[in-house]
């Protein structure tokens, strides 16, 4: 040992020096919240010289990938990170991870804004997505085919609407992948027979539909009072994930985020304030 | 008039003249806009782009998209990953010196600083359906490739919460928490010494069924040859029939797991026979029993920690063995590993690690303490620092030998 006790303040000097470097808060995900958080990282850095924060999209699932490696200080989900990720992250990480939600969501189904359709039930757009159900005219609607559009697997949104609507089942394969849900709305408003889900500050340019939780409940659309007191069925917290208690300048970051100031920049992009 | 050529004309008025110029003119300029009408439709035809030509255009990229998709959705079932361990071990008991036998050949090198690929592994795993996944690890270090796993698994998930698969082939023996965490997460460069005397390889063949409710039961059973990967005596083909069954219950909730493994079934052993005979195997218990447990924390500042424990006790038989257990030796190991995350990337590690090999004999104890730093520059390269003190029980007045050891590594995974 006598020989080798040198490596010990060289091994700290390495690992102190990278720590205590200037560094940027970085934060990676969700899609849906991409926008928000470079409205976020913007105005903060506006008022706070010095500071840098960085924003990139990717998906819910490539965010909580990047902070169970490492590469992300803040990842933005749009779900809860599922027992699996959990455990990678406590076995890489000592930690099952500290959620922080920083807004409110009500995913939202889009139609064309000629489609007739104004509300339906889980029930009926679980049948839409697995086929059960082909036709519009099925559900009141004109005489057309049924024309899906969802997200890729990495997206949070796809897994909460495959876990809240269809229950677990499978997406039909005839379902048409979309990059973001600009792209999925894009998409629905060229296609009166398109039908497509997301984010609810998305929602512009195409018809938003009526939700409601069993074929007799009342359908709610989604708004702040809808989504903040649960009513609406889709209903959804926006988080981050950190890989523990926030300290230092990430503190004060999610502080503001988490201020008056920090959410009026949420109701301005269109989601919900979290209190 | 004029004549003209002899016919008879009249010589043309300046004023006539002027008429005659203007309506050359008159006509210049009715023709030119005339011609640049008709001639419209000519260029406008060039520039605007037959429909059906263009149909044809996206149709065909449709179908050269449609086969791309297929492709690079096939690509996205198979992943290949992997890691390097590249090591510098230095032992405070190395010696420039070698050993000679009595041939004067040389029979072994006592030097014990020196650099190695400890690990070189890559995996390919491929998953066509949701149903199935295969899966194969081979290992590349120390001059030889080996292969560590080759499985396939039939998955059958029943709801949202629970699932049931089937799994055959070679893979790691559903017994403790030590055995089944990857080499790649590990704080502390090799596993405990009851791990590796009691599971050494960690691995054999067989076929396993696991059973998980939500993320909180995990029951793994399975039968194996029994010998596992590691074994010199038997490297392939187990020397006996009957299987030795393994099992694994572990409970997860969340800040604590807590599991119990158990591994029953026969050693064989060949007894002194005579040439060109056919001898009945020696079938003798080979048996072991563990307990888990891991405690998760937190704490302000320094961030998460966990607390590891893990016992395991053996039982096995040996022809040359004399002890107090007629044959048998029970064997006993603990470990308990405190983990501790600090700065951003940085984590601490100490290890009690405690080994009886045969419980009924004294003087044969080691009790090893060891320390690790930990530094993670992303989610691929890893170093570490670590050093070992390996307490020897012996019997004065002999003394327990210098043989702490310093171990570097850099880790990264693809």
């Amino acid at each position: 040992m006598k020989k080798y006790w040198l490596l010990i303040p060289i091994f700290t000097l390495v690992t102190a020096g990278a720590a205590l470097a200037g560094k940027a808060i970085t934060i990676k995900g969700s899609d849906t919240m991409v926008i928000l958080n470079q409205r976020w990282a913007e105005n903060y850095m506006n008022n706070h010289p010095g500071a840098v924060v960085q924003v990139t999209g990717g998906g819910s699932g490539v965010g909580i990938s990047a902070l169970i490696n490492g590469t992300t200080e803040i990842c933005a989900s749009s779900r809860t990170m599922k027992d699996s990720e959990q455990k990678k992250l406590r076995e890489r990480w000592n930690t099952l991870g500290v959620g922080i939600p920083v807004a409110k969501d009500g995913v939202t189904l889009f139609l064309n804004a000629s489609n007739p359709v104004s509300e339906l039930s889980l029930e009926q757009l679980k049948n839409i997505y697995t086929r059960k159900v082909k036709n519009w005219r099925e559900l009141g609607g004109s005489d057309s085919p049924i024309i899906l559009y969802g997200r890729e697997s990495s997206s949070g949104t796809y897994v909460f609407f495959k876990d809240t609507v269809l229950l677990g089942a499978d997406f039909a394969p005839e379902t048409q992948t979309m990059p973001g849900t600009a792209a999925i709305v894009n998409a629905v408003s060229k296609d009166p027979n398109g039908i497509g889900y997301g984010g609810v500050a998305y929602a512009s340019g195409v018809k938003h539909l009526k939700i409601r939780k069993t074929a007799g409940a009342a359908a709610y659309d989604p708004t702040q009072e809808n989504v903040k007191s649960g009513v609406y069925p889709l209903s959804r917290d926006l988080f981050f994930y950190l890989r523990k208690t926030p300290s230092g300048d990430t503190k004060k970051f999610i502080d503001w985020i988490l201020s008056p100031a920090g959410q009026e920049i949420v109701t301005k992009v269109g989601y919900f304030p979290v209190k | 008039m004029k004549e003209e050529n002899g016919k008879k004309g009249h010589q043309p008025t300046r004023a006539f003249a002027e008429r005659r110029k203007k309506m050359g003119f008159k006509k210049i300029a009715f023709a030119l806009p005339l011609a640049a009408l008709l001639s419209l439709p000519v260029v406008a035809q060039a520039e605007e782009p037959d429909p059906a030509a263009l149909q044809g255009k996206v149709d065909s990229l449709d179908e050269r998209m449609a086969t791309v998709e297929s492709d690079v959705s096939g690509l996205k079932k198979v992943k290949i990953s992997g890691y390097v361990q590249a090591r510098y071990e230095a032992s405070e008991n190395s010696k420039d010196q070698y050993k000679v036998d009595a041939n004067k050949s040389v029979s072994s090198y006592l030097n014990k600083d020196y650099f190695y690929i400890r690990r070189g592994r890559v995996k390919v795993t491929w998953e066509p359906t949701s149903l199935t996944t295969f899966l194969i690890q081979i290992d590349a270090s120390k001059n030889t490739i080996t292969l560590k796993d080759a499985e396939g698994s039939i998955n059958f998930p029943i709801a949202n919460k629970y699932s049931i698969s089937l799994k055959m082939g070679q893979f790691k023996w559903p017994f403790s928490y030590d055995v089944n965490r990857s080499s790649s997460d590990r704080e502390m460069p090799e596993r405990a010494l009851s791990t590796q005397n009691l599971m050494p390889g960690e691995r054999d063949r067989g076929v396993q069924f696991q059973a998980t409710y939500k993320g909180l039961v995990d029951f793994r059973t399975g039968l194996f040859s029994g010998s596992g990967i590691q074994n010199s005596t038997f490297p392939v083909t187990p020397p006996t029939s009957k299987p030795t069954w393994v099992s694994r219950l572990a409970l997860d909730f969340g800040w604590v797991s807590l599991a119990g493994s158990s591994f029953v079934g026969p050693a064989g052993f060949t007894l002194p026979a005579d040439a060109n005979s056919t001898n009945k195997i020696l079938r003798r218990d080979r048996n072991r029993f563990g307990a888990d447990a891991q405690f998760y924390y937190e704490l302000p500042y320094l961030g998460g920690g966990r607390l590891m424990a893990e016992m395991i006790s053996g039982k096995d038989f040996s022809q040359s063995l004399k002890s107090g257990n007629g044959g048998y030796a029970k064997s006993l190991g603990f470990q308990a590993t405190l983990v501790q995350n600090f700065l951003d990337k940085e984590q601490f590690a100490f290890r009690y690690d405690f080994w009886d090999p045969d419980t009924g004999v004294d003087y044969n104890r080691v009790v090893t303490y060891g320390l690790a730093l930990i530094h993670n520059f992303d989610g691929s390269a890893k170093l570490t620092l670590a050093y070992e003190i390996p307490k020897n029980e012996v019997k004065a007045p002999a003394k327990d030998p210098v043989d702490n050891k310093t171990t570097i590594q850099f880790q990264y995974k693809f």
